[in-house]
């Protein structure tokens, strides 16, 4: 007993249509083509891994630390001129006025980026000498910067 | 016995039918490419310049934004280290000679990595003048910045003394 | 037609060695046959981008498909196949060799790139399987991506020897095993572009960025000892975008599916070229 479908013969042909075109005409097409093209999507599909997570917190941080370093310069330049006396001292003062909770968590938000952006850059620079590359060591390396970072952070607290 | 089986196996596919349907369509359309920010300049089709045999152009060769470029980003951040560090651990006054220069590490540090995130994400070829834009106000800032740090380590406490005396208020 | 299938199936019963799970896989390819009747059908969903380009007007959108394991190949290429011959023939993907030295079959499969022909199923029929083109670039259809800035960007490099002079006695230009040694883990790369597409760099800056594939193939040609080009190979990479934009983010050695590591063969440039 031979299945139906080779006893059928295959009798359903689409007439293809050819068009002759120069080389010219088929180059107009093909980018005709592609401006239709979407893009594939990335970020939001691509698996969370601790390659890009870390990578990626790195330059997080690194924004957010130079932005406030940033800030403070600027700080010192215009506060006087929009009639604000910026100090080190009205600074401390300022903070030291906080609840000890809001004092805690802005300690937390700052201690925490420049930990894990300090030891990170520390990976990177031994990267940078061609060691530590094998995706094993990437990973065992990237655990260790998240274990150093949080111990001093917790000493940073502390001081 | 087994022609059976092979015969059944047709049938078994039958059942499981695909179930279509749609979902998700938020995808990213042709013009957005980068970072969900439509570029400034009209990029070519699928990104393609020139015919398919044409090699991607080359562009012309400057150490200073190459491996020049690079050394120097390195040699600022290994600086650093020793830098951040010594505040921690000098037992007198930190000298404002040596804050002056981890301020300024810090500063360049910072300059380089801004300057990276323009070029990854505000990239010339996209947004044109925008791009040229950001980094004059990158320079300006990180100029104006310095002067805000040089009357903080003339008139004040410097860098280091200022976060002491915050971390301790 | 049972008798030659009895030293087979003594094969299955006796190891899990290399041999018995490669013809246990040609078997099962071959005849797409059940393994036992008696086993209750393992049905897996697989979601699948779809695009179509006459309908240029039309939005992506996922396709689910299911699929029972128990008729299928153990890879998600052999899904996949088997999905287009039996389910829905527009279904249009790349593929040549089925075992992973083409390279045509890279796709984004639950979130990682990977050669479809080298990617178990998850046999977890509780979880769906996600199949994505390779991320972040145009699509030709479904799961075609368009390669041809890839090739471009290959082509640039210029992937060939290049020497100024060769052997007086027009032989072939030898070198030492050990020097030999030092291109092992980067010919082996197949261009399937799997690593490019991984690395979040090259899907923001792809025009200008050269991307780890390519840049591991500058540096096959930058460590071979028998190339002479070396000092112009290094000069066209010194701008701010073709090397440089690299970040050691290092998606592109954790992706590949040849286990190369592209990641490590840009940081040798790099340091090559310090100062």
């Amino acid at each position: 007993m031979a299945p139906a479908s080779r006893m059928l013969p295959v009798v359903a042909r689409r007439a293809a249509s050819i068009q002759s075109m120069t080389p010219a005409e088929a180059q107009e097409l093909l980018v005709k083509q592609r401006s239709n093209r979407p893009t594939s999507p990335h970020l939001a599909i691509y698996k969370v891994q601790i390659t890009m997570a870390l990578s990626s917190m790195h330059r997080i941080t690194g924004v957010a630390l130079s932005a406030s370093l940033y800030g403070l310069g600027l700080s010192y330049v215009f506060a006087p001129m929009l009639g604000y006396s910026v100090s080190s001292t009205a600074i401390a003062a300022a903070f030291g006025g906080l609840p000890v909770a809001a004092k805690f968590a802005a300690k937390l938000l700052a201690a925490t980026p420049f930990s894990f952006h300090a030891f990170n850059g520390i990976r990177h620079l031994i990267w940078d000498t061609a060691s530590q590359l094998t995706n094993k060591a990437v990973v065992q390396t990237g655990v260790a910067v998240l274990g150093a970072s949080a111990v001093t952070v917790v000493g940073l607290l502390l001081l | 016995m087994s022609a059976l089986r092979a015969f059944a196996s047709p049938l078994r596919a039958a059942i499981s039918r695909p179930c279509l349907s749609a979902a998700r369509p938020a995808f990213s359309a042709p013009a957005v490419r980068h970072l969900g920010i439509p570029p400034l300049i009209p990029q070519p089709p699928g990104g393609i310049v020139g015919t398919v045999n044409d090699a991607a152009k080359v562009p012309p060769p400057d150490k200073f934004h190459g491996s020049y470029h690079w050394t120097f980003e390195r040699i600022i951040a290994i600086g650093l280290i020793p830098l951040t560090v010594a505040p921690f651990v000098s037992t007198t006054a930190f000298s404002p000679a040596i804050d002056s220069i981890l301020v300024s590490s810090l500063l360049v540090h910072s300059y380089y990595g801004f300057q990276s995130c323009i070029i990854d994400y505000i990239p010339l070829r996209e947004f044109g003048k925008v791009h040229h834009v950001c980094m004059y106000l990158l320079l300006a800032g990180t100029v104006v910045t310095g002067y805000g740090f040089y009357k903080l380590e003339t008139e004040d406490v410097g860098l280091a003394g200022t976060i002491a005396k915050v971390w301790t208020a | 037609m049972n008798t030659y299938k009895q030293p087979l199936r003594a094969l299955f019963r006796t190891n899990n060695s290399l041999a018995s799970t490669m013809f246990a896989r040609t078997l099962a390819t071959a005849t797409s046959e059940p393994a036992a009747p008696e086993k209750a059908p393992r049905i897996k969903e697989f979601q699948i981008y779809r695009w179509n380009p006459d309908d240029p007007s039309s939005k992506p959108h996922m396709q689910t498909y299911s699929v029972d394991l128990n008729a299928c190949g153990p890879m998600m290429l052999d899904a996949l196949l088997k999905i287009k011959n039996e389910q829905d023939s527009t279904l249009t993907l790349r593929r040549s060799c089925r075992e992973g030295i083409c390279g045509s079959c890279a796709m984004n499969i639950n979130g990682t790139n990977t050669l479809a022909c080298l990617c178990r199923i998850n046999t977890d029929t509780a979880q769906t399987t996600k199949v994505y083109p390779l991320p972040h670039m145009f699509v030709i259809k479904d799961l075609v991506p368009d390669l041809t800035q890839f090739y471009k960007q290959y082509k640039s490099i210029k992937p060939y020897l290049q020497r100024t002079d060769y052997p007086e006695d027009g032989r072939e230009t030898l070198q030492s095993i050990a020097d030999r040694k030092k291109l092992d883990g980067l010919y082996e790369c197949i261009l399937c572009a799997c690593c490019s597409t991984s690395c979040p760099s090259y899907w923001w800056n792809q025009s200008e960025y050269l991307g780890p594939a390519i840049l591991l193939q500058t540096y096959r040609w930058l460590a071979d000892s028998r190339d002479h080009a070396t000092a112009e190979r290094k000069l066209a990479l010194q701008n701010s975008m073709s090397l440089y934009r690299c970040h050691t983010i290092m998606n592109c050695s954790k992706t590949c599916p040849k286990g190369l590591n592209p990641g490590l063969a840009i940081a040798r440039i790099k340091k090559s070229m310090a100062l």
